[in-house]
Formats: C-alpha cells, structure tokens, sequence
C-alpha cells in the first residue's frame, strides 16, 4: 500500500506539469502581457520596460516558464496587481468559505445522492423510482446560478427563513450548499441506482438470499458494498465539478470565498491571482482524486495495491 | 412493472416478425436497411427521447423565426415601459429598460444555441480528429495525444473555461472557444476509444489490402463506425455546454450588454429578484427546457444506438 501510495504521488508530477504548461499557455494567449496591465494606463515605456525586466516577461517563452514553474512550486505566484499582496496570500486568506461550501456540498450530495439512489434501485418502478427519476433529471439539467437564485427567492424574499447573502453561519451555507450539490447529488443518485440494480442481478446476491440472509443484510453487506466501488469514482470526479460550480454559487450568494474572488480578478486582469487561484484549485481536484483512489483499496479488498 | 412487461411483448412480436421477414427479403438493400430501421424503432418507443426531440425542434423554430414572430425589437429602449409585470402588450413583461422580454428571450434562443452548438462542433471535431489519429496510429503519436488529453481532464471543465475565457477576453467568439476547447477531453477519449475497436476490423484491414491511404482508411472506413458513440456525447455535451456557457455569460464573461443572451439575461435580472423575478425565472426556465430536452435527447439516443442495452 505505501508502494502504491508513493507510485501515485509521482504519477502526479506529470500531471502537474501538463496542468501548469496549460495554465501558462493560456495566461500567454493574453493580449499585452501583465507589465502593461501592472502599470495602468499613466505608466511610460520605460515603467513597463523596467516591470517586464522584473518579472521576467523579456526572456524567451521557455525560461518564463521555468520561472513560472519553479516559483509556483514553492508557493510564489507573484503579487496581485490590485491590492499588492502575494497572490498566494489573497487565495488562502478567501479558501475557507470555498472550502466549506465545496465541502457541505459534496456531503449533501454523497447523503441523499446515495440514500434516493438506494431506495430507488429496492424499488424499481414504484411511484419514488419515477419520482427520483425525474428530479434528478432536473438537478442536472438546472443551471446552479438559476437554482440558487430560485431557492433565494423562496427562502428569503418570500418566506424570509434563511439569509440571502454572505458566510461564516451554518443558516448562511444551507442554500448554496444545496444549489452548488443539487447537480451532483441527482449524478450521484443514478449512479448509485444503476450501481445497484447491476450488482442485485449477480450470482453473490442470489446466494446470499438463498442461504436466507435477511433482505437488508443483502442489501446492505453484499449489494451495497458493490455499487459503492463505480459511485465513488464519480464522487471524486463530482469535486471537479463542485469547484468550478463554487464560483458561480459563491457569486449568486455573495460568498467572500476563493471562486467569487476569481471572477473580480478576471475583470480586474489581475493576472497572477487568476493563475494561482485555477493552479490551486486544480491541484485540489487531483489531490481529492487521490484519496479517491485510496478508498478504492478500504472498499474494494480484491484491488490488492503493489 | 407494467411498463416493463409490454416492453418485452413488444420485443417478442418484433422479433418474431424480424425472423418470418427476413427469409423473404433476404436482398442486399434491405439486410443494410435493417440497423437504421431498429435504430428508429426503438427511438420511437422512448416517449422521453421523443419529448426530447421536439422540446428541440420547437426551440431550433423559436431560433429561426425569432424576426417574423417575436413581438418587439429585442434591443428596443423605451424606458416609459421599463419592469412592466406580463401583460396583453408584453406578455412576459419587460425588463429594467422597457425591453420586451418575450422578444428579447426568441432573439436570446438563437445566440444561446449558436454558442452551444458552435461550441460542441469545436469539441466534435477536434476531439473526434485526435482521438482517431491517437488510436490509428498508436505507439508514440497515441502516446502524445492522449497524455495531453489526461492532462486536460486534470482540470475541472468549467475552471478550464473559465481560465480561457479570461485569457481571450469577454464576447461571445471567445465563449464559444472556452466551452469548445474545455469539452474536447471528452470527444477525444470516445473517439479514441471507439477507434482502436474499429481498427482490427475486417473492413479496415480489406481496405488496407486494396492499397487504401492512411487519410482514405481513418476517414472514410473508421471514422463513420466511430459515429454512434460520438453522436450520443455530441447530445449529451450540449446538455453541458448550455450551462457551462450560459454560467460564463452569467458571471459577465460572454455577449456583452445589449446583445440577448439567455445567462447574461438572468445576470440582468437578478438585480430585480425582489420586486420582478420574472426576469430571473424566465430565462433560467427557458435554459433549464433546453438542457432536459438535449439530455432526454441524448439517453434516447444512447439506448436506441447500444447494442448491448437491447433486451
């Protein structure tokens, strides 16, 4: 297992260096390059001449890269142009809303994705197969943006229940957690409910019934067990997700977090915070897959790791 | 239960008629005929795929005749008029300029499906071109291909879009380009896929034998047994890249003001939430129509296309 571990710890250091050659190249399709930015509309030739000099910008495309690379590896991303202060320092100084939301999100969805999904799968074609059948097609069809706003609508402006805008409360985190997981947890619940309906038709099932196991003990040691292994991949592959929809919910709800952050930096132009902020967050969604992989092992004893 | 039962009556005659049929018309037309002919068949029978099908017609025909038939002039100012609730002359009401919304939503159909639709032929065509060389090729060139395409994948579709958007710049073009270039992953690794099955078939390699070139054997012989597979993500992804773009074009990024779009719409509208969320409902639901009917669409076409889903 700690083999194993090791192995898929160095099996990402290609993958990061396709992500960061990714992010890079597309920083570099900007228009003008970040000295013009940096120095604004007032600066002379010879300011934004000086700024390219610093930051490099006049050394050919690969040594900037170098520089880009070997700076982002421990950490540096350069300073944001609009408050000044390293852009490392302004994404973790926002992660812990994200965090929270991103993380809320995902717990909803694996909840109620896998119980509506389960029961679904016992009670095939009965009126609440149909039912989930059908919201969950919404929940993946419905642009978050729209649902946050929906559940805004109702909870605040008419029922007043919950608070509309803002974070640090748990009364603050119900309905975007719910907006940004409402996606996931409808993939998650069919998922689980094909999962299942696949694994109640194998041999182990009948044997297990037939030696007379009491039907949730099927269900739950021998069957549920099983469907787990495929939904969990796409749990991990939800988080991917999860962060990308953070931007668009932490902007609805007013969230102060990472991702409403990026949208102003990107009207901003504010290269650096931009680069860092998806470099980070993409490095959590590969981190997160990860330990996704490694719960392969916990749920599935026949993957044997060497 | 029930609807499980006539299913496989159904299934049973159609059988039963596929096998009498077939000794009478056993000419070569008819035999090629026969997997187009299941294919709509079993098509017909999804009543969902078909909901599907015509909630897209019917938006395509919105899209089309959004000049003859839309009331008002999409961009018309008349701020006397502006945050009318829906009434006789407006009937979806008008919004914070006195634009008419209903107008301004049939104009919005048609940019939102250009943007969508241009988007997945970007995502189609480069993947499907991709995948098909990776797996034709294979050794080194698959090797480079498809590592690029993991690396991709290592990145979260909607961040991707972001991060390009944001490079481009706002407008619509660059939406376009953002949410293409984000889904190509997934085009390429279908195509890629479908290709090394299809590359030891015995068509391949007779055409190979009769002295067909590289480019005649990936497009002509692979490239249409690559087809299936690649029309069921084409659907699907259009699903995904209706949200994925109208969420660019609702954080700002995509057709700048007073171009209707349907997200930039919503982002509009918000402001309003409280004393007009017409302005916020209509749209969204116009948005969410969209990608039910592409979804419903797509698993349609996915069970009616899969063999193995046949029973």
């Amino acid at each position: 297992m700690t083999v194993y571990i090791i192995k898929r710890l160095l099996a990402l250091i290609p993958v990061l260096i396709g992500v960061s050659l990714i992010i890079f190249g597309i920083m570099k399709l900007i228009p003008g390059d970040a000295a013009e930015v940096l120095v604004g509309t007032n600066g002379s030739a010879a300011d934004v001449e000086r700024i390219r000099e610093t930051l490099g910008l006049n050394k050919p495309i690969y040594e900037q890269y170098w520089l880009f690379v070997s700076r982002a590896a421990v950490g540096n991303f350069g300073r944001s142009t609009q408050t000044g202060r390293p852009a490392l320092t302004e994404f973790s100084s926002r992660v812990k809303p994200t965090a929270e939301l991103a993380a809320a999100a995902l717990i909803l969805a694996i909840i109620f994705g896998m119980l509506t999904g389960i029961v679904s799968a016992i009670l095939q074609y009965s009126v609440w197969d149909y039912l989930v059948t059908v919201v969950s097609l919404i929940g993946v069809s419905a642009p978050i943006f729209w649902t946050g706003l929906m559940m805004m609508l109702l909870f605040s402006v008419w029922l007043g229940w919950l608070p509309a805008t803002g974070s640090g409360s748990l009364s603050r985190l119900i309905m975007p957690a719910l907006a940004l997981g409402s996606a996931s947890t409808a993939i998650i619940a069919r998922q689980m409910r094909s999962g299942l309906l696949e694994v109640l038709r194998q041999d182990y099932v009948r044997t297990a019934r037939a030696k007379g196991l009491r039907e949730w003990t099927v269900i739950a040691r021998h069957a549920v067990r099983n469907a787990l292994i495929p939904t969990v991949t796409v749990v991990g592959l939800q988080f991917g997700y999860l962060l990308g929809g953070s931007v668009l919910t932490e902007t609805v709800f007013a969230r102060p977090g990472v991702g409403s952050f990026l949208v102003s930096s990107i009207q901003a132009r504010d290269i650096p915070v931009v680069q860092a902020t998806i470099m980070l967050l993409a490095v959590a969604f590969l981190v997160v897959n990860l330990l996704v992989d490694l719960l392969y092992a916990v749920l599935d004893p026949r993957i044997r790791y060497s | 239960m029930r609807d499980a039962g006539e299913l496989n009556r159904d299934d049973v005659t159609k059988q039963s008629t596929a096998v009498t049929g077939s000794a009478a018309q056993r000419t070569p037309e008819l035999a090629g005929n026969r997997p187009r002919r299941r294919f709509f068949r079993r098509f017909r029978r999804s009543k969902t795929a078909v909901v599907g099908l015509v909630i897209i017609i019917v938006c395509v025909l919105m899209a089309l005749l959004a000049p003859l038939i839309a009331p008002d002039n999409p961009t018309q100012i008349s701020l006397g008029e502006s945050l009318q609730s829906p009434s006789l002359t407006h009937l979806l009401g008008t919004d914070e300029l006195g634009r008419d919304t209903l107008s301004r939503l049939l104009w919005g159909a048609r940019l939102t499906l250009v943007i969508t639709c241009g988007a997945v032929l970007i995502a189609l065509v480069i993947g499907a071109v991709l995948g098909i060389v990776a797996g034709f090729r294979g050794g080194w060139t698959d090797t480079i291909i498809m590592r690029g395409i993991d690396m991709l994948l290592a990145m979260p579709t909607f961040l991707l879009a972001i991060a390009i958007v944001a490079a481009l710049g706002p407008g619509t073009l660059n939406v376009i380009i953002a949410v293409g270039v984000a889904s190509v992953s997934a085009f390429a690794r279908i195509a890629h896929g479908a290709a090394l099955s299809v590359k030891e078939e015995d068509y391949v390699l007779s055409a190979r034998a009769i002295g067909a070139g590289d480019g005649q054997i990936m497009w002509r012989h692979m490239l249409p047994n690559c087809f299936a597979p690649l029309l069921v993500q084409t659907t699907l992804r259009l699903a995904t890249a209706i949200l994925t773009a109208s969420g660019l074009s609702f954080l700002g990024l995509g057709p700048q003001p007073p171009t209707p779009e349907w997200g930039a719409m919503l982002s509009a509208g918000r402001t309003y939430l409280t004393s007009n969320p017409q302005l916020t409902i209509i749209p969204g639901l116009a948005i969410l129509f969209i990608a039910i009917a592409f979804n419903l669409f797509g698993d349609g076409l996915r069970d009616a296309l899969d063999p193995r889903l046949m029973s």
